[in-house]
C-alpha cells in the first residue's frame, strides 16, 4: 500500500470524523436543495425557461458559481495550511513520503469529498423522472461537467493551501483566484483582438461549455483543459511544498 | 550511523547551525545539549531531511539527506519537539496508520503496533482519541510512533519536556533500554538527563559545537581547575560594632582581600563582592591546585576571620552554564578546556 494511498485515506477519513466535513455537506445539500426547488418551481410556471434543467442550473445564473467556489475554498483550505499550523506537517514530511505523494494524496481526498457531495443530488433527477419525462443525456453531461471542472479548482485550492500559513488566508486566496480565473475569460474573451489569444482564452472559459454540457453537448476541449490545468497546479503545489525545505 | 560534516543552515538574517561536524557510531546514545535556540531542533530537522542544509553534508545510515531523503527517513524514527499528533485519531489507529505510511507490511502490522503499545505503556489508552490524552501519554504516543517501524536510528527532540518527574524517569528508562538496539540522538536542555542517559554529550551553543565528549571526561577535563569559595570578615572580632549590627565593609578592606588572595601562587582570578559585614570571594585556581592551607595561613597573618572556606570542582551543570552563557571575550572556561582532549570550537 503506497504512501499516496495512506495520505489519501487519512485525509478523507479525517474529513468525516471531524464536524467540518458534515457541516460542509449539510450546507451544500441545503443550498443545492434550495436551488433545485427554485428551478423546479420556475419550470412549473407558465413562462417556463427554455432549455434543459442542467442548462438553467449551470449557465443561467451566477449563484451556482459563487456557491461552487465557496464550497471548494472551504473543502481545500485546510489541506496543508492546517498541518502547518498544528505542526503535523513535520510528522508527515519526516515519514518516507515524497512531497508529490502528499500533494497527490491530499488532492484526491479533497476531490473525492467534492464528488461525494454531489452524489446525493442524483436523487433530484431520479425524483423528477417519476413525474416528468427527462432526457437523461443532458443530465449525465451536466454531471460530467461538474466532475471535470471540480478537479482544477480543487487543485487551485490545494495550491493556495500550500502557500498560506492559515486556513482562512488559504480560503480567501483561493476564492479570489477561482472567481477571477472564472470571470476574466467570460468578460474579456470577446474583446480580445488577436485571434490566437482569443482562442487560448476560450479554453479557460468555463461558462460557455456549461451551456453546451447542460444541453448534452460534450466538448473534448474541456477535459483537455481541466486535466492539464490540474496536473500543472499539482506540480506547482508539490514544488511549493518542496521549497519549504530550503526555508 | 550519522555523519555530519560542516553542516550549516542559515535563514535570512540568522544562522541556526554553523559548520557542525560530528559523527555517531552504531549503538551510541548521544545527547545534544544546549539552551533553547541553540540550533538543536534545526540540526535534527536537517538530519531527518525535513529541512535542506544551506551547506555541508550529512549522511544518515549511509544515505545523504539531500540526495536520498526517503531512504534517510525510512531508517529513522523521529520524535519532533512538542509532539505534533493528529488529534482526531485514536491511538492504535494512528500507530497503525503511521506504520503503513512507513512501509510496515500488512503481516507485521498488528504485531508492531502491539509491541510499541506495550513498550511505551499505552495499553490503557489504545482506543482513546489522541486529543483527549494527557501530555505524558501524548509524549509516549510520539515515542511509540517513532519506534513503530523499528528503525535503526532514533532522533528524539526534547523527549522529556513537559513531563512530571515520574514520567521523566519512565521515559529515561525506556530510552536507556532502547539504546541496546538503536542508535539514539536526543536533545535536551536539562543536563542531568543527558548525563544519566547518554554515552556522549555534544554541547551546542549559538549553532556551534562548544564541546563534545563523554560526560565523565568532560567533567574530568575541568576538574583540574577547581574553585575556592570564601567568606571572610576582614577584621577580627566586632570591636566597636554593636551586637547584631554588621558594619558595612570598607572598600579598602575588600581590595586588600582581593589583592591578598590574588598574590597567592596558583590563583588564576579572584572575584569579590561585599555581603553584609563580610566579603564573599570566588577564587579560580590553576588546574590541580589545592590552596586551602595557604588561604588559611594568609587569613591568620592578615587577621581575617574565615567564615567559609570550601574548594570544589565544577559540576557539569556549571560547565554547561559557563560554556553557553559566556560572551565571546570571556575566555576563562575556554582556557580551562584547552587541555581537554576533544576539539573545542
Amino acid at each position: 500500500m503506497s504512501p499516496l494511498w495512506q495520505v489519501f485515506r487519512r485525509e478523507l477519513k479525517s474529513t468525516f470524523v471531524s464536524p467540518r466535513g458534515w457541516i460542509v455537506a449539510t450546507a451544500f445539500l441545503f443550498l443545492n436543495g434550495l436551488i433545485f426547488y427554485l428551478i423546479v418551481e420556475a419550470f412549473s410556471r407558465e413562462s417556463a425557461p427554455i432549455g434543459s434543467i442542467m442548462q438553467v442550473f449551470l449557465a443561467r445564473n451566477i449563484f451556482f458559481w459563487i456557491f461552487f467556489f465557496l464550497f471548494l475554498s472551504v473543502i481545500t483550505m485546510g489541506l496543508i495550511a492546517e498541518e502547518r499550523r498544528s505542526g503535523t506537517i513535520e510528522l508527515l514530511l519526516t515519514a518516507p513520503v515524497t512531497e508529490g505523494q502528499v500533494v497527490a494524496g491530499k488532492f484526491l481526498a479533497a476531490y473525492a469529498f467534492y464528488l461525494l457531495l454531489w452524489l446525493p443530488t442524483l436523487l433530484y433527477p431520479l425524483l423528477l423522472s417519476r413525474f416528468a419525462s427527462l432526457d437523461p443525456w443532458p443530465i449525465a453531461a451536466g454531471y460530467l461537467y461538474l466532475l471535470l471542472i471540480g478537479a482544477p479548482n480543487v487543485a487551485l485550492g490545494l495550491w493556495c493551501s500550500v502557500l498560506s500559513r492559515s486556513q482562512i488566508a488559504a480560503a480567501i486566496l483561493s476564492f479570489a483566484l477561482m472567481f477571477l480565473l472564472f470571470i476574466l475569460p467570460v468578460f474579456f474573451e470577446t474583446q480580445i483582438r488577436a485571434e490566437w489569444l482569443r482562442a487560448a482564452v476560450s479554453y479557460a472559459n468555463l461558462w460557455n461549455p456549461a451551456g453546451d454540457f447542460g444541453k448534452g453537448i460534450v466538448d473534448s476541449r474541456l477535459p483537455v483543459y481541466c486535466v492539464s490545468t490540474t496536473l500543472f497546479l499539482l506540480f506547482a503545489s508539490s514544488r511549493a511544498l518542496e521549497a519549504r525545505k530550503a526555508r | 550511523m550519522i555523519e555530519v560534516e560542516n553542516l550549516t543552515k542559515s535563514y535570512p538574517g540568522a544562522t541556526a547551525i554553523d559548520r557542525l561536524s560530528f559523527s555517531i557510531e552504531r549503538g551510541e546514545i548521544v545527547g545534544f545539549l544546549g539552551p533553547n535556540g541553540a540550533g538543536k531542533t534545526t540540526a535534527m530537522r536537517v538530519l531527518t531531511a525535513f529541512l535542506r542544509p544551506s551547506s555541508g553534508r550529512a549522511t544518515v545510515a549511509g544515505h545523504d539527506v539531500e540526495l536520498d531523503p526517503i531512504a534517510v527517513r525510512r531508517s529513522i524514527g523521529y520524535l519532533p519537539e512538542n509532539v505534533p499528533l493528529y488529534g482526531e485519531m485514536r491511538v492504535a489507529e494512528f500507530l497503525g496508520w503511521r506504520a503503513r505510511l512507513k512501509g510496515v507490511g500488512r503481516r507485521q502490522l498488528a504485531g508492531r503496533v502491539d509491541e510499541v503499545v506495550g513498550r511505551c505503556g499505552l495499553g490503557d489508552v489504545r482506543g482513546r482519541i489522541i486529543e483527549q490524552l494527557s501530555k505524558g501519554y501524548r509524549q509516549r504516543v510520539g515515542l511509540a510512533e517513532a519506534l513503530v517501524h523499528d528503525p535503526p536510528i532514533l532522533i528524539l527532540d526534547e523527549p522529556t519536556v513537559g513531563l512530571d518527574p515520574n514520567q521523566i524517569r519512565q521515559v529515561r528508562a525506556l530510552i536507556t533500554d532502547l539504546g541496546r538496539q538503536h542508535t539514539i540522538l536526543l536533545s535536551s536542555h536539562v543536563l542531568p538527563e543527558v548525563e544519566q542517559v547518554c554515552g556522549r554529550i555534544i554541547i551546542i551553543h549559538r549553532g556551534r559545537i562548544v564541546a563534545q565528549d563523554r560526560p565523565e571526561t568532560l567533567r574530568k577535563s575541568l576538574e583540574g581547575s577547581p574553585t575556592l569559595l570564601l567568606e571572610i570578615r576582614p577584621r577580627a572580632g566586632p570591636s566597636g560594632v554593636p551586637e547584631g549590627g554588621a558594619s558595612p565593609v570598607n572598600p579598602g578592606d575588600e581590595a586588600a582581600v582581593a589583592d591578598g588572595l590574588a598574590g597567592l601562587d596558583g590563583v588564576v582570578s579572584v572575584e569579590t563582592k561585599p555581603a553584609g559585614g563580610s566579603i564573599r570571594a570566588r577564587v579560580a585556581l590553576q588546574p590541580g591546585r589545592d590552596l586551602r592551607e595557604e588561604v588559611f595561613r594568609l587569613a591568620v597573618v592578615r587577621g581575617w576571620v574565615l567564615l567559609e572556606l570550601s574548594q570544589r570542582s565544577m559540576s557539569l551543570e556549571e560547565i554547561f552554564v559557563n560554556l553557553t552563557t559566556r560572551e565571546p571575550n570571556e575566555a576563562s572556561v575556554t582556557e580551562a578546556l584547552a587541555g581537554a582532549p576533544e576539539e573545542v570550537a
